[in-house]
């Protein structure tokens, strides 16, 4: 037998041996396998198209008893019975949240305690308390923006659990790291930090005076306008409110290098030292057309105001800002005109995070859950006026919800989950709003 | 003798050599340069439309805003810490000031060394602390003695603010009393306290009018110290306003709505005052 | 009268023949004052040299540096302190001087308000210095009313003379006139109730024997009336300076971006920026200032009790 096979193997022809064909077959056979494996792979590794996740199809059993699921969450929440919400900023704020805890209280029975006050003096009651050692604070999940967020985190305020990723709803929010997922003005957040209102800082002109053409498309084209329209623009004190600082971060951007050169970089003052001349330079060029050059309105609502009594056309300023001047009746509607330029404005995600000693962290995570819910995410375009995190929630508001002059962008999701956005910097934004006071509000 | 009786003298207004036109015109000009601000605190709180088109008055009128003050803000709470505070701060103020301003008041007659001045020195103190800095240094201070949120803590920290007014008001009055009362009072045997209680008190009494006022007005007004300290326990009116026109965020009329809360109670009880205070002109009889 | 013995350790304290009723009856006071005001005081001063850490960022060790850094000229906050300065002056000078003028020309003219004016000038007391701040704004900013009545006035009297080319700057300018006007507006009624209580304390016989012998008003104003109410005058213009010094709503709303009030500056540089080792500087300097005002202070007011009321 042997010696047949061995004859037959000998010849030129190739010749596939009924051990070789079983052999060749099996491969094959586990190759289809394999390629059919790697292929159900691959549909399952295609990400959501939004950018935003797929629910989770992990059962209850992967669980151990040391780490709670979900369900095992919303049990602990109720036990605890109440949680205890610290956030501020101006009346339609306050309406807002109101809303969404009563609604909150409704759905789920846990009590909340709602305290409408100032980041600054909760920061300071969560710092003290760290120091002094307290376990239960007054706060189970409180409102900041980047500065007092980070204060939190480099004073071991901050729960460090990732929490973002335990909450549900917040897979409807877009990955993209600058929409609050990793950092928050490019302080890394390690997911502690809960996105829930996107800000966005435009330029504001007058449309009974100006067309859109009238007005420049690149953010930089500022000074040729002001040239042209001497003592019509004027934008806020750096130090006085975000419309100023954040249009002046973006100018940095702009003038000094690129995004590129900033985003994600540490900070490092010897560019600040450097290569910030041409910002300065712009700026006090730009002083001598602004309205009653050297003066500087002392906050985004005085900036507001002056548009609205017709002071001046055009500046830089927040959508709830402007909506806030028409929803008080200040401001007629007709006249606001409010757009996005090239590259764009990037503007903050402020949101929640939850303290080191909040007592009732569950009933915070079920809350903070709750409020990135599609539903109350849209409170946020109708009452305050500016960007949802969850674009979802975007795209269930009305056409006429959406076509408020306040909103610039009306596809959220191309301009800014799939377009061009990007963050402040925080430490080469605090930089520049201390050399401001010198270099522009002094000269 | 009642020491009262001696010195009561009844006043009739507008009467005398005083009202001529340029008194008028003179009196006239202040209560109208006073006066208008406060007008445009009460447009403010109805004004519901006011572009920019009518540059003196809104195009439209309304209770919109107090309505929503009622329905959303903890309104009842507020003024009733507002004023209790303020009451109770006024309280403890005089009474912790009242031993004290005697003893700086009357230094010229009794030795009373150098604890005196430096006291008197230290109690000009809180009028040159940044509340702030104040509210920061208090913290760690408040948090041992568990005083974080809490009534107490409020009235002991508006009491710092309030003393040195007091002291000025009420030590500025002791020294304008002749110390010849005293002196009779004591050679016909009164005790120093007696003399404190029944010559001195009822002499003194515009002084420390003026000094409570001045104390229940800055403890009603005040809001850094009650946002660093008492809050979120302790919600006082002028909070709630600063979360309307504070920091950077602007609602003028309902923080004229809740400006007016303030305004209107604080004018009334100031009104009574007044009222007790008219044909009681307060004079001392010749030496 | 109980007087403490002059033994050595009253003698070594300075106490002796001090009366004992006299310590006790300041001695609430002390304590509180020392609890309450020393506590923060000692907190802020050992803040600012880095022994004391009640807030992140500060020094770990001892060091003076933020005072050299306030000090050195280049500092933006020696102009800001300069501004606090000049401005407060101004603005208690002309709210103290308005005051007492208004109480001497009641009290001269034998003018009784009626009860509703009197309260009236004292509205100011009660109005919450937040939305004041802000309607000051209203009433100054360029399209408020009163720039609205001067432009109308300025269209008048046009052909004559131009008063203004342009919207006058009221407010957020580098004069700060705006804070000028609202403090003088606020502190108005102090210096009124001051002096009207000085005023009802005077002997009426003084009026009534320099009146027989012929003065003139004029006389007994500047003859009996102030030299018996320095004393409140001084504590008026005090009471003003001090209470604007540290003023914080008023500056932050109607103030410039620059020059800036000193509360301005320490909130900007602190609150929002962190930078708590020049608040707690800054504010030891605002506390030395105030120190040395209150001595100057007590010592005019001693020279004044001296030379006899």
């Amino acid at each position: 037998m042997t010696s047949e096979k061995k004859t037959k193997s000998n010849s030129s022809a190739p010749n596939i041996s009924r051990r070789g064909f079983v052999t060749a077959a099996g491969t094959a056979g586990l190759s289809l396998t394999a390629l059919g494996l790697v292929a159900q792979e691959a549909r399952a590794a295609t990400l959501m198209s939004d950018l935003t996740m797929a629910p989770t199809a992990n059962p209850e059993n992967a669980y151990p008893d040391w780490f709670p699921s979900w369900d095992r969450v919303v049990e602990m929440a109720k036990k605890e019975g109440q949680v205890q919400v610290s956030a501020w900023g101006g009346a339609d704020v306050k309406v807002h949240y109101n809303k969404l805890c009563r609604s909150f209280e409704k759905k789920t029975g846990i009590k909340v305690k709602y305290t409408h006050g100032d980041w600054f003096s909760a920061q300071q009651m969560i710092l003290g308390d760290v120091k002094s050692g307290n376990p239960e604070g007054k706060i189970d999940c409180v409102f900041l923006w980047g500065k007092p967020f980070s204060n939190l985190l480099q004073g071991n305020g901050v729960w460090e659990v990732p929490i973002l990723d335990l909450l549900p709803n917040s897979r409807g929010i877009a990955y993209r790291p600058e929409l609050g997922r990793f950092v928050h003005d490019m302080v890394p957040t390690y997911g502690t930090f809960v996105p829930h209102v996107n800000w966005q800082n435009c330029y504001v002109y007058d449309k009974s005076k100006y067309k859109r053409s009238d007005m420049p498309d690149k953010i930089t084209d500022v000074l040729e306008w002001a040239k042209a329209h001497k003592g019509e623009f004027t934008y806020c004190d750096f130090n006085k409110g975000g419309s100023g600082h954040t249009w002046g971060m973006n100018l940095i951007y702009e003038l000094t290098g690129g995004y590129n050169k900033y985003a994600f970089k540490p900070y490092d003052s010897k560019i600040a030292d450097n290569d910030w001349g041409g910002l300065w330079d712009y700026l006090n060029e730009l002083e001598e057309y602004c309205y009653q050059p050297g003066t500087y309105p002392q906050g985004n609502t005085a900036v507001a105001q002056l548009f609205s009594a017709g002071e001046i056309s055009f500046c830089p300023n927040w959508d709830s800002a402007m909506s806030g001047q028409v929803r008080q009746g200040f401001l007629d509607p007709d006249r606001l005109g409010m757009y996005i330029p090239k590259p764009g404005i990037f503007s903050p995600l402020d949101g929640f995070t939850i303290p080191v000693n909040a007592p009732n962290k569950a009933a915070a995570l079920l809350f903070l859950d709750h409020i990135t819910s599609v539903e109350s995410q849209m409170s946020i375009p109708t009452t305050i006026g500016s960007y949802p995190a969850v674009t979802k929630a975007w795209d269930n508001l009305s056409q006429e919800q959406r076509d408020q002059p306040w909103h610039p962008a009306k596809d959220l999701r191309a301009s800014r989950d799939l377009g061009t956005i990007g963050g402040r910097h925080a430490e080469y934004m605090f930089r520049m709003m201390q050399d401001w006071v010198v270099k522009v509000a002094q000269g | 003798m009642e020491t009262k009786d001696i010195f009561q003298t009844k006043v009739d207004p507008m009467k005398g050599s005083g009202w001529s036109p340029i008194t008028v015109a003179i009196v006239g000009t202040v209560v109208v340069m006073i006066i208008l601000p406060i007008c445009l605190v009460f447009l403010y709180s109805v004004s519901t439309r006011w572009y920019q088109t009518s540059w003196w008055w809104p195009q439209e009128v309304g209770t919109k805003w107090l309505l929503s003050i009622f329905q959303t803000e903890n309104l009842r709470n507020a003024l009733l810490n507002s004023y209790s505070i303020a009451f109770l701060t006024t309280l403890a103020t005089l009474a912790i000031t009242f031993p004290a301003s005697y003893v700086l008041g009357t230094k010229e007659r009794y030795n009373t060394g150098w604890p005196a001045t430096v006291v008197e020195t230290f109690s000009n103190f809180p009028l040159a602390f940044p509340t702030i800095t104040l509210a920061l240094g208090l913290m760690p201070l408040f948090q041992a003695l568990g005083l974080m949120s809490s009534y107490t803590g409020v009235v002991l920290c508006h009491m710092i603010m309030s003393i040195p007014y007091a002291m000025r008001a009420m030590v500025g009055s002791f020294v304008m009393i002749p110390p010849e009362y005293e002196e009779a009072a004591r050679n016909l045997g009164a005790s120093r306290l007696y003399v404190m209680r029944v010559i001195y008190l009822p002499l003194v009494w515009p002084g420390m009018l003026a000094a409570a006022i001045f104390s229940f007005s800055w403890s009603l007004n005040e809001f850094v110290l009650v946002m660093l300290l008492g809050f979120p326990e302790i919600e006082t009116i002028p909070i709630q306003i600063y979360q309307f026109v504070g920091g950077y965020y602007l609602h003028p009329q309902k923080a004229a709505v809740l400006g007016l809360f303030l305004l209107i109670p604080g004018l009334g009880l100031m009104y009574i005052v007044e009222r007790l205070l008219k044909g009681t002109a307060v004079v001392p009889a010749g030496a | 009268m109980t007087q403490i013995k002059s033994t050595s350790i009253s003698r070594l304290l300075g106490i002796e023949r001090v009366s004992w009723f006299n310590l006790i009856l300041l001695l609430p006071l002390t304590i509180f004052l020392t609890v309450m005001v020393g506590y923060p005081l000692v907190i802020a001063i050992f803040s600012s040299i880095g022994l004391a850490h009640p807030v992140p960022g500060l020094p770990d060790y001892f060091t003076i540096e933020s005072y050299q850094a306030f000090f050195n000229p280049e500092n933006p906050a020696l102009k800001c302190l300069w501004f606090t300065i000049w401005v407060t002056t101004i603005t208690a000078t002309l709210s103290t001087i308005s005051g007492i003028s208004m109480a001497l020309y009641l009290k001269l003219r034998d003018i009784d308000l009626p009860v509703i004016i009197s309260f009236i000038l004292k509205l100011p007391l009660f109005t919450p210095y937040l939305v004041i701040a802000f309607i000051f704004w209203v009433l100054l900013y360029p399209a408020g009313y009163v720039v609205n009545i001067m432009m109308f006035f300025q269209q008048l009297i046009a052909d004559y003379i131009v008063l203004f080319e342009r919207k006058p700057i009221l407010v957020n300018d580098q004069f700060g006139i705006a804070i000028i006007l609202c403090g003088t507006w606020m502190r108005f009624p102090y210096a009124f109730i001051i002096a009207q209580n000085q005023l009802a304390m005077i002997d009426p016989s003084y009026e009534e024997a320099a009146r027989n012998l012929g003065a003139s008003r004029f006389t007994v104003l500047w003859k009996i009336f102030l030299p018996l109410i320095k004393f409140g005058l001084l504590s008026a213009a005090l009471l003003n300076f001090l209470a604007l010094f540290i003023a914080f709503s008023i500056p932050f709303v109607l103030g410039a971006s620059w020059p800036q009030f000193l509360s301005v500056f320490i909130y900007v540089n602190a609150k929002d920026r962190g930078d708590w080792l020049t608040g707690y500087t800054t504010a030891v300097v605002y506390l030395v200032i105030a120190f040395a005002i209150g001595i100057c202070y007590t010592r005019a007011l001693a020279r004044s009790q001296t030379n006899g009321n």
